[in-house]
């Protein structure tokens, strides 16, 4: 073999060093990781949340240039004044809803109410993506968490997987409405983020860390974050659905002989 | 991404001579991985890459003593990506026999087969292997049949080596039109006819370049949780009517 030597180290992708990015649902877990993600290569970050007291709490933990936003997103006149404030946008992220798991349940039992919390996901990121439309650069992109219960039914969640499955469409369609800003959906399986409980996260991990996942390891917000800024920064990459799930959704029923 | 990622790691691309695998080389010599670019082109033919460390090797993809040779030389790796292909069969498929589609099987798809087969045991843990397709495998275009049905069979091989070799990972690369060598049988004229109407028609607005497939391919490798997947690369020429 021949060895060819060179100078390394260089970055791959677009820079984001001094763009703007604004993440709605950025107090906690997958938000969270973005924006830490973000501001340590460079980026200006402004989250948006509802609870002023949280997001001045997460905003401690991100180290770099970051600003911080309340505002419901359920509530458009509110969050249109929240992306208003970022000035022109070159990234927007739209994380999931932090108490997902407190709607899960079979039809026959599912309240009004927990079907319309489901559906606010969807109506939450249609206020915040009309928002910002008008103030994202030409060579920005937009990131939509969508769920794996949009693409395999999962008991108890027949709105959130519904509403999860019409997120990703939203994105499809943002990427042709909106070009050439990039849009793409990115569908997480199991994560490890506050929606679960302390209990419920210990489970998770010993199922997600033996052979029931062929990736035998437990998501981490930061792996999220880490496909979020890929893509941010590859310039090729618009309308695709990002699947990142250990290989969740590629297992088979077990059936032992 | 940030640089040295890939610092320690040592990356194998079959097919890294020339194009999207030069393009994947490329970004992991840049991410601090020791590259190893493997293909049927003679060391002294190829493009130099420029940055950070690579080795050149010399396999025949569809030859299987010769993949097991260039493993065995190369030892212990990291990350496998395949993308060597043949060129496609021209003409239509009336025009092809068993011989013709064969070949391309042969060149494509039992090539990709064979680098995962011989490299997966050699593979350290945290290690991942990925494959190039197109978008033919769920876009055919005239004439390409037996290419699309190459790329479906590469992607069901992904996802069923994510299932066989876990926890190594095991994805896809879908790409679409891509500024490489691989156009270089057009005419300028007509090349660049191609690429003003997909800078017309595509959401993106531009052709991607072989840096962008360099790129995912780096993320491939690094992304933890990632696997099974594929990983479309288009410029949203999927979203819009073909050119």
């Amino acid at each position: 073999m021949s060895v060819e030597r060179g100078e390394g180290g260089q970055t791959l992708g677009a820079s984001i060093a001094g763009q703007t990015v604004v993440i709605v649902g950025g107090s906690s877990g997958i938000g969270l990781a973005t924006a830490r993600a973000a501001a340590g290569r460079g980026a200006r970050v402004v989250l948006i949340a509802r609870s002023p007291g949280k997001l001045e709490a997460a905003a401690r933990t991100v180290a770099g240039d970051v600003a911080v936003a309340a505002a419901d997103m359920l509530d458009p006149r509110a969050l249109a004044g929240a992306i208003g404030g970022a000035g022109a946008i070159d990234h927007l992220v739209l994380t999931a809803v932090a108490d997902e798991v407190q709607r899960i349940g079979p039809i026959a039992g599912l309240t009004d109410d927990q079907m319309e919390r489901s559906i606010d996901k969807l109506r939450g990121f249609f206020f915040a993506a009309r928002a910002a439309a008008p103030a994202m650069r030409e060579r920005g992109s937009i990131a939509i968490i969508s769920g794996a219960s949009g693409l395999k039914p999962t008991r108890g969640m027949s709105v959130l997987g519904a509403i999860n499955a019409a997120v990703t469409s939203f994105a499809r369609t943002l990427a042709l409405e909106l070009a050439p800003v990039r849009v793409n959906a990115i569908t997480p399986g199991v994560v490890d983020t506050p929606l679960h409980s302390d209990a419920t996260r210990a489970e998770l991990r010993r199922w997600a860390e033996s052979a029931d996942l062929p990736a035998r390891h437990f998501g981490r917000p930061e792996d999220i974050a880490q496909a979020i800024l890929f893509l941010m920064t590859n310039p090729y990459v618009t309308g695709h659905d990002l699947v990142i799930d250990g290989g969740l959704l590629i297992r088979s029923p077990e059936v032992k002989p | 991404m940030t640089a040295g990622q890939l610092a320690g790691k040592r990356v194998v691309v079959v097919g890294g001579t020339s194009g999207m695998g030069l393009g994947a080389a490329r970004a992991a010599a840049s991410a601090g991985a020791e590259v190893i670019a493997a293909g049927r082109r003679p060391a002294a033919e190829r493009p130099a890459v420029e940055v950070g460390v690579l080795r050149h090797a010399v396999v025949d993809a569809t030859d299987e003593s010769s993949v097991v040779a260039l493993f065995d030389e190369i030892g212990e790796l990291d990350h496998l990506l395949v993308t060597a292909a043949p060129s496609g069969p021209g003409g239509d498929f009336l025009d092809h026999d068993v011989a013709a589609a064969r070949r391309y099987i042969d060149g494509k798809f039992m090539a990709s087969w064979a680098c995962a087969r011989y490299a997966a045991p050699r593979m350290r843990a945290g290690g991942s292997i990925a494959f190039l397709t197109g978008a033919a495998s769920v876009r055919p275009r005239p004439g390409l049949a037996i290419v699309s049905a190459a790329f479906a069979a590469v992607e069901a091989l992904a996802r069923a080596l994510a299932i066989d070799l876990g926890p190594l990972r095991v994805n896809v690369i879908r790409p679409g039109l891509v500024d490489s060598d691989m156009w270089r049988f057009l005419p300028d004229d007509a090349r660049e006819q191609l690429f003003d109407k997909a800078r017309q028609s595509f959401p993106v607005r531009r052709v991607g370049s072989i840096d962008d497939i360099g790129h995912a391919a780096v993320f491939l490798m690094t992304n933890p949780y990632v696997t099974g997947a594929v990983l479309e690369v288009t410029g949203g020429e999927q979203l819009v009517d073909g050119i």
